[in-house]
């Protein structure tokens, strides 16, 4: 399905192969609780927001189609119909580092 | 732009540039935790300027709605945590009001029942705000699931 915006520039966003889709969206429970139709309109928006964003890795890090789908499909949902066609047209790129982070670990292990 | 880190860097949002997520935080999401939302919910924050607190509202709440309950309860979350308490929300929150709309927006999707729980008022002006409801989503969905277990 390509609207006609997408055609004038030129970009159509790719379908996200079935297998993919699910395995990502099973491995978050706020995901997975969606209904049929959340999970369709929302895979809808994530193929244009990965067709339109530019995503780029630092360090060792390998770029990988499961990255982008889980980013793009966790995203996508807090923005799926109040801010989301803004945040499609704000920015272009999307950088993944590999790191650790202090705020998580402490999170993970509660002293 | 709006930067997360202490020795390490969790995430970084910059207004009108890129959004940067470390991969290892991602695969850390669960329990309230999850920096994939935490950076959208600064993205949003933005496209009405610089992170604030409050973003470009719509559905009729009115920026003196959103001051109100996500001062009152960004001031009683932030007593809680000076006082010690160890709060089941991220003490990271208290921070500013720009980090607590993203903290509660990452609660909000990780665990609804919490933040129904612990601030109904934020719960419910975020329920209009992202369009969303998640708690009673995830309450249909368990029930959806014993029913086809049983």
């Amino acid at each position: 399905m390509t609207s006609w915006i997408d055609r004038l520039r030129g970009k159509r966003p790719a379908r996200i192969p079935e297998a993919l889709w699910c395995k990502t969206i099973a491995a978050y429970p706020f995901l997975k609780a969606l209904t049929v139709n959340e999970k369709n309109e929302l895979k809808t928006k994530v193929e244009a927001f990965l067709a339109e964003k530019e995503f780029s890795t630092a360090g060792s890090l390998e770029l990988t189609d499961d990255i982008c789908v889980s980013i793009a499909a966790q995203g996508c949902l807090p923005s799926s119909t109040s801010g989301w066609a803004p945040i499609a047209s704000g920015s272009a790129s999307l950088s993944i580092l590999m790191n650790s982070s202090y705020r998580g670990a402490s999170r993970m292990n509660p002293a | 732009m709006i930067h997360e880190y202490d020795d390490v860097l969790s995430g970084e949002a910059w207004e009108g540039g890129p959004l940067i997520i470390s991969w290892h935080d991602v695969q850390m999401a669960g329990d309230g935790y999850n920096v994939v939302i935490h950076e959208f919910a600064h993205k949003l924050d933005m496209l009405n300027g610089a992170a604030d607190g409050m973003p470009a509202l719509h559905s009729g709440i009115t920026e003196a709605e959103w001051e109100a309950k996500f001062s009152a309860a960004y001031d009683d979350f932030s007593l809680r945590v000076d006082s010690g308490e160890e709060t089941p929300i991220d003490p990271y929150a208290s921070t500013d009001p720009a980090e607590f709309f993203a903290v509660m927006s990452e609660s909000f999707f990780e665990m609804p029942a919490v933040i129904a729980g612990e601030y109904p008022a934020i719960y419910g002006l975020l329920c209009r705000y992202y369009l969303q409801d998640p708690l009673t989503r995830m309450i249909k969905a368990a029930s959806a699931s014993s029913t086809a277990a049983s």
